[in-house]
């Protein structure tokens, strides 16, 4: 199956690299980078454990510079944050803040873009609502479960109003049934609002489920070992879509990879 | 280990018998007394009443703790904003650390003498003594406290570019705020005694100047009635302080007790 | 070690590498600074004059006075008044603490006293203390035994609520003596907070001899400084706030090392600190 590539590009990295350390004890983990992220479409990165996914989604997001090479955004480069681009965290329990409201935990970004209150507000509102999180605008983050916090986190990106989210590991500490809920929620939200969303993980069922493109990464310093275009079209459903031959096959061409590129000796083969 | 828990009312009871029983036992051993130093109850009550109906003993308190508001207050603007400005800068904390350490097991009263003998006995050198004395657990337990938030939640902040002011506001002072509270704690009884040793010290006015002067006239009801009443005052104002930090912290409790039985992360409803 | 371990291992070293001559060298500017900032202050007319001695003038006093038996005497004064009604606060405040944190009738009981006495500022007694006890060491010990006691007495509480009950069920299970379970399984399990509370009540302590001395005339380096001022000697007076100063820093870094060496099982446990 062809897709249309005459796609813009929202977010790129031309030939990016990042080192920690200096001297003797100088780590490079990524080097020679080159990746672009198509509007509208969900990109999801995964790779073996400490290979660098994180490193590379703060670079996307202008926290942390890169040591060679750049990140652009649109054409434009960038070396700080964006109001373009909107993070959701890997743990919201350091993410979210525990003394405010759900509502003004949503609200926040928008207070410090100077928002007047009601604007903030209706906002607020409706982006809990988008998550399906309605009338819980005045609770505390520690009243609700972990699933709801995280869409809490979604609902802030959402307010946020950036046409592009990065998504760190979200789902990771969450059960099963949460994640598949959350999941399915990341696809409405591109398909209803057109978002470009990029989802670093580490669950290749995930990966394919929800990408239009799964971006492989490995060795040692990381780079991209595969990028694989997943034709399973918009509307996807965990019953339905994660047993088609096509999604197996990709889930398996994908593992495959992540296991011969692991960092861990004994899974190296020649 | 007999950690038997207690319902509401014998919970009070057994808190309030104790002291009831010595406060009687007191009175009634002291009523026999013929030793000059430890006069009956009644009649340090009785010159308690005395000093009270004299008016001297609300111009005493009016004085004595007008001073200790003054300095209490300039010591908590003070010491937060310094405060958050060394914590909100590790290197600086770093560098600073071992003479702020040094400065914290300085005991202030050593100013004392120095202090009134050249500035003199009037409200200003008191004012700048409480206050020395009560900066300095407030602005440690500031720096302390700024730096225990989650990294996590500086990151958050700064990917949404939240502008400095804000997230002082509203972000660093409340994630410091449950260590700032237990500095203030520690200020507040440490004023109190600098209060007492600096009146006694050198003053015409002032609970502790009444204190001084009775037992200078072998007063000895006036003293101890003078006495007791500071200890009244000191433990009232820890009562009060504990009872007002219970309130407005209560999201710190529930969050960490969530966080501890991990009750978040698992299967409830998303 | 996994990848993600190496990069912040490295991190963190090359920080510690970079780091550690450049805050050692900091630290020298700004000790250097502070004495400068010290000097401009006293020269100039910021003060009233003898409220702050050169660093200068302080050095020189602070010099003559230590070669003198007077220094080291009112040193040791202070020292063995803090160290006596330590002493006795620690002793009748850990049996406290035991026996309170042992039951919840009996801590409940004692809370209001505890609380009481722990918010109460022991020096507010002086002014009766010192008609009935004098100006000797009676005097310093009681006032400092008053100001730790409560606080050793939380701490020791906080210290035995700590231990794991399935540790003190496993020593009922093997139906050990009383004696033995307190000294060979309670007190050691309790002893970093114990440790904290006796190292948290020495500085109070010092504070405390200090501060009695100042207003009772008490000897001591708190007499010291009083002397010193009355006598507008101020360098003198400084000589002795400095020695105060090392006094209290030397006291609590000593007593955090020895904590550290004892409880070597175990980081050193905050406290009120």
């Amino acid at each position: 199956m062809t897709r249309d590539m005459a796609t813009d590009v929202a977010l790129s990295a031309a030939d990016v690299g990042k080192s920690f350390g200096t001297g003797e004890s100088r780590v490079e983990v990524i080097h020679g980078l080159t990746l672009q992220i198509r509007t509208g479409d969900v990109t999801c990165l995964v790779g073996p454990s400490g290979v660098g996914k994180t490193t590379l989604l703060r670079l996307l997001a202008g926290l942390a510079a890169p040591s060679t090479g750049s990140v652009s955004l649109a054409g434009e480069e960038i070396t700080e944050p964006s109001e373009k681009i909107a993070v959701v965290f890997q743990d919201y329990r350091g993410s979210l803040m525990p003394w405010m409201k759900v509502a003004d935990n949503v609200a926040f970004p928008l207070e410090g873009r100077g928002v007047g209150k009601a604007e903030r507000r209706r906002r607020a509102r409706e982006a809990l609502e988008v998550v399906g999180l309605g009338g819980n605008e005045d609770k505390y983050p520690w009243q609700l479960s972990g699933g709801m916090q995280q869409r809490v986190a979604i609902a802030r990106a959402l307010a946020y109003e950036a046409p592009i989210m990065l998504m760190d590991e979200p789902f990771g500490s969450l059960d099963a049934q949460t994640r598949f809920d959350l999941e399915d929620l990341v696809l409405r939200l591109r398909n209803e609002i057109g978002i470009t969303i990029v989802v670093v993980t580490h669950d290749i069922d995930e990966a394919v489920y929800l990408g239009d493109r799964v971006v492989v990464l490995g060795g040692r310093p990381s780079s991209i070992v595969d990028d694989v275009e997943v034709p399973l079209g918009r509307e996807r459903t965990q019953l339905t879509t994660k047993s088609t031959p096509t999604f197996v096959e990709l889930r398996t061409r994908v593992l495959g990879e992540i296991q011969q590129n692991s960092l861990t000796p004994a899974a190296v083969t020649d | 280990m007999n950690v038997k828990s207690y319902g509401p009312v014998s919970a009070v009871l057994l808190q309030v018998w104790l002291p009831v029983v010595l406060v009687l036992a007191w009175f009634l051993v002291s009523a026999q007394s013929t030793s000059v130093f430890w006069p009956p109850l009644t009649t340090i009550l009785a010159a308690f009443g005395d000093w009270a109906a004299s008016g001297t003993l609300w111009s005493s308190l009016a004085y004595s703790f007008g001073n200790y508001f003054m300095a209490l207050i300039l010591a908590t603007v003070v010491g937060v904003a310094i405060g958050t400005a060394i914590g909100l800068m590790p290197r600086v904390g770093q560098v600073l650390s071992p003479y702020l350490d040094f400065f914290r097991t300085l005991p202030i009263v050593v100013f004392v003498p120095i202090v009134i003998l050249t500035l003199g006995v009037g409200r200003g050198p008191k004012v700048f003594l409480i206050f020395l004395a009560c900066v300095w657990p407030i602005l440690l337990n500031t720096i302390e406290g700024v730096r225990s938030i989650q990294a996590s939640v500086f990151e958050t902040a700064r990917s949404y570019r939240i502008p400095l002011a804000l997230r002082i506001r509203r972000v660093v002072l409340p994630g410091a705020a449950p260590q700032i509270a237990i500095g203030l704690r520690l200020a507040i009884s440490i004023g109190i005694v600098m209060l007492v040793v600096s009146e006694m010290y050198g003053s015409t006015e002032g609970v502790g100047h009444f204190i001084l002067q009775s037992g200078q006239r072998f007063q000895l009801p006036e003293t101890w009635a003078g006495t007791l009443l500071i200890g009244v005052i000191g433990w009232l104002f820890t009562a009060l302080y504990m009872f007002g930090e219970h309130r407005v912290l209560a999201w710190t409790r529930q969050d960490a007790e969530t966080r501890r039985s991990g009750r978040v992360s698992k299967g409830d409803k998303s | 070690m996994t990848w993600t371990q190496t990069i912040r291992a490295s991190a963190a070293a090359d920080n510690r590498r970079r780091a550690v001559p450049a805050i050692a060298l900091w630290r020298a500017v700004v000790f250097v600074g502070g004495i400068a900032l010290w000097a401009a202050i006293s020269a100039s007319d910021l003060f009233p004059a003898g409220l702050l001695p050169s660093p200068a003038a302080v050095a020189v006093a602070l010099g003559e006075q230590i070669v003198t038996a007077q220094y080291w005497e009112a040193l040791g004064l202070t020292l063995w008044g803090a160290a006596v009604g330590l002493a006795a606060a620690a002793v009748v405040g850990i049996a406290i603490g035991i026996l309170t944190a042992a039951s919840s009738a009996a801590e409940l009981s004692m809370r209001f006293l505890i609380d009481f006495g722990r918010a109460f500022p022991a020096v507010a007694l002086i002014a009766v203390m010192v008609l009935i006890l004098g100006r000797g060491i009676e005097l310093k010990a009681t006032l400092v035994f008053v100001a730790v006691v409560f606080l050793i007495i939380v701490q020791t509480q906080q210290g035995v609520r700590r231990i794991p009950p399935s540790i003190l069920e496993t020593a009922r299970a093997f139906r050990t003596p009383r004696g033995l379970l307190v000294r060979r399984v309670m007190l050691p399990s309790a002893a970093p907070s114990i440790l904290t509370g006796l190292r948290l009540g020495a500085s109070v302590a010092v504070l405390v001899a200090i501060s009695t001395e100042v207003l009772s005339g008490s000897a001591g380096i708190g007499n010291q400084i009083t002397d010193a001022q009355l006598g507008a000697n101020p360098p003198v007076a400084y000589a002795y706030i400095v020695t105060a100063g090392l006094l209290g820093f030397g006291v609590n870094a000593g007593l955090e090392r020895l904590q550290s060496a004892i409880v070597r099982w175990r980081p050193p446990v905050k406290g009120e600190d």
